[in-house]
């Protein structure tokens, strides 16, 4: 086995970006807002071909119309609840409704992960070989009933572990061809870690917010690994709090100069950053990894969790 | 055959390149396996249709399916890659592939342009829609829930509240909404009105005025501001506002939204002077309808200005209200045709008036 130092960069720009942005703008407001899931297909095009490991591109092979009809059944699924939920409190059934949509959320967020996870994953490729996800819906959904459970009972202190558990999880039922990615990070470490960060930002009046941020970020990446056979790949982070502040305070004052206007080059020196400050390193052979992966066409999974807004969580 | 390139060819089996030969032509690309070409072996076709061109950095990815599992990749300076790239472009006839090939400031100002169209629109049509879809029955259901509420901690002076009711029925004030009076006991120069009918009048601007027909005034324009349903309008307003803001902006910036509200502050504050203004109007016009002479309102401003704390002229344009000499100066110029009329006395009023006194 051979030891090897891989590369992982961000060769986008944010000019390019920009004009993405503003032709997504354009075409979206048009079409009063039917455009969106193209658009999305081109920003997330964008970005997979611009990250670049060990010279080969990643590549989005979605499209705008496999999105544009999970983006209808989701569109109709929730419009027909919040109606329910809207005519039962009309009908002074606010109790009913209510607990009928938190009910609903609990039991769709999780099929909407699972879905966006499985049609992202499965339209991923790196050097035509897909990646995927192979987790279980229904022990996703009893993962997250349990956290949630126990996250209220605890008010709230579960927390952490009900995020390690479910990162775990995402995490460790990823592939790509037959190489498959784990984590290892725990409940117990991510919450000290958290009380930590937040006693400590307060008494340094937020200064510490930044090495917090770094810790978080370490606490992701160095917990992330790939393992094909017997061959791994092992991620480092390598950004101090001192990067972060830098990050953070540059990105602040470019969004305030120019009204918002440097997002998109906030996006990018973001996504570069991140990027830049992980050290790969292991005895994987990529040259030898193998198709194995389906495809999988249904993204409504991935529209459900951009109407509920809460993105792609890892 | 002189055209055939070398390139790393991917075959989606497994992740490596692997040598590979390529030559082009006007229907797609041709690719052989090895590095040497071989009349005898299989020669892979691959139609443009069905192929996409990217560049990332500086290396140009063909990839020869919609999956994207087969690819080759070449340098961006080969001698070929312009003319590959040609072919591709004439494939690209989509709109969106026309403006991206656009420059940033056309596109910025396509999008400016947009935008201040969406908000036209949503401007427009959401209180358009609104006012033709709550009747004046809900205002006023909806108008006394408020008035309840309103009226919670307040001292209301029933007897002068009954009075003030008669005097109001002795006059024409509106014909969609019940009017309905109620005095609050308030030291402060005051009186507003409420969606579907409900004024409330604090006995401090009683107590500044000197005839009833001023207080005639006073109902005239707080009526108009009920009849012509402003409150309902400015609700509408900040509605359209608040949908645009989340609908539109929210999804460049936060930043965006700063602006657009405090530019949206600047005009509400425009909006409400002319309300203002056309209720002292229709207030006006309630005036002669009732045989009173419209020059009360002249007086009635007279007296809340003796009565409110001076105000410099430069702030006037800040405030919410006109300044008063601004609206003094208005109901002057309304009552100028009615110069020479005369409007009898109205004993019912007066004698109201007195009993309030």
């Amino acid at each position: 086995m051979e030891y090897n130092k891989y590369s992982l960069v961000f060769k986008g720009s944010g000019f390019e970006y920009f004009k993405i942005l503003l032709v997504n703008m354009i075409l979206t407001t048009i079409t009063l807002g039917l455009y969106y899931p193209w658009a999305k297909a081109r920003t997330l095009h964008y970005f997979y071909g611009n990250t670049v490991f060990n010279e080969q591109p990643f590549i989005f092979t979605g499209t705008g119309s496999q999105m544009f009809k999970g983006f209808i059944k989701a569109f109709l699924l929730l419009v027909s609840v919040y109606g329910l939920v809207i005519y039962l409190t009309l009908n002074e059934q606010e109790l009913v409704g209510l607990s009928l949509l938190y009910i609903f959320l609990l039991f769709i967020i999780p099929l909407a992960i699972h879905g966006s996870y499985r049609y992202r994953f499965a339209k991923t490729i790196w050097s035509g070989i897909r990646f995927g996800y192979m987790g279980n819906k229904w022990e996703l959904l009893m993962l997250c009933i349990k956290g949630t459970f126990l996250t209220i009972v605890t008010i709230g202190i579960y927390g952490a572990w009900f995020a390690m558990n479910l990162r775990r999880y995402l995490l460790c039922n990823i592939k790509v061809g037959d190489a498959r990615f784990s984590y290892k990070g725990v409940g117990g470490e991510y919450f000290w870690l958290n009380v930590k960060g937040y006693l400590l930002s307060i008494f340094t009046f937020g200064i510490y917010f930044f090495w917090w941020q770094k810790d978080l970020f370490a606490y992701f990446i160095n917990n992330l690994r790939l393992t094909k056979g017997d061959q791994t790949m092992l991620l480092k982070s390598r950004a101090t709090g001192g990067d972060f502040l830098a990050l953070i305070m540059v990105n602040l004052l470019l969004f305030v100069f120019t009204l918002g206007l440097a997002t998109p080059w906030i996006v990018v020196r973001s996504m570069r950053f991140l990027l830049a400050n992980m050290v790969l390193d292991g005895t994987i052979a990529f040259n030898e990894l193998r198709q194995t992966q389906e495809n999988f066409d249904d993204a409504t999974g991935e529209d459900i969790a951009d109407f509920l807004d809460f993105g792609f969580i890892i | 055959m002189d055209n055939i390139q070398q390139v790393d060819f991917f075959d989606g089996l497994q992740a490596g390149p692997k040598l590979a030969l390529m030559y082009f032509n006007a229907e797609g690309i041709s690719i052989q396996l090895g590095a040497y070409w071989d009349k005898e072996a299989t020669v892979l076709f691959f139609p443009y249709k069905q192929c996409n061109i990217q560049q990332t950095g500086n290396k140009l990815f063909v990839f020869l399916n919609k999956n994207a599992t087969n690819y080759i990749s070449f340098s961006v300076d080969a001698n070929f890659a312009d003319d590959l790239k040609q072919k591709f472009n004439q494939k690209d006839q989509s709109f969106a592939g026309s403006l991206l090939k656009m420059n940033v400031f056309s596109l910025l100002l396509m999008v400016v342009v947009l935008l201040a169209g969406v908000y036209w629109g949503i401007s427009t049509i959401v209180p358009w829609a609104g006012l033709k879809l709550i009747k004046p029955s809900t205002e006023t259901e909806l108008g006394e829930k408020m008035y309840q509420s309103m009226m919670q901690g307040e001292t209301i002076d029933h007897h002068k509240t009954k009075l003030l009711q008669e005097f109001a029925r002795s006059m024409q004030l509106s014909k969609t909404y019940p009017i309905k009076l109620t005095v609050v006991i308030n030291k402060e120069v005051n009186a507003y009105a409420i969606p579907g009918g409900n004024i409330v009048v604090y006995s401090g601007i009683l107590k500044a005025m000197k005839s009833p027909d001023e207080l005639a005034a006073l109902l005239g324009h707080e009526t108009a501001h009920i009849n012509d349903r402003h409150s309902l309008r400015s609700i509408l307003r900040s509605a359209a506002t608040g949908l645009i803001v989340s609908v539109v902006l929210n999804d460049i910036s936060g930043i965006f939204s700063i602006v657009v509200e405090n530019a949206e502050g600047l005009r509400t504050m425009h909006f409400s002077r002319g309300i203002e203004k056309s209720a002292d109007e229709e207030g006006m016009k309630i005036l002669v309808k009732n045989n009173i002479h419209p020059l009360a309102m002249k007086r009635l401003m007279e007296r809340l200005k003796e009565n409110s704390p001076e105000m410099p002229e430069i702030l006037s344009f800040m405030q919410s209200h006109p300044a008063t000499d601004e609206r003094i100066k208005h109901a002057n110029e309304f009552a100028v045709p009615y110069k020479n009329s005369s409007f009898a006395p109205n004993p019912v009023l007066d004698s109201i008036w007195t009993a309030l006194k």
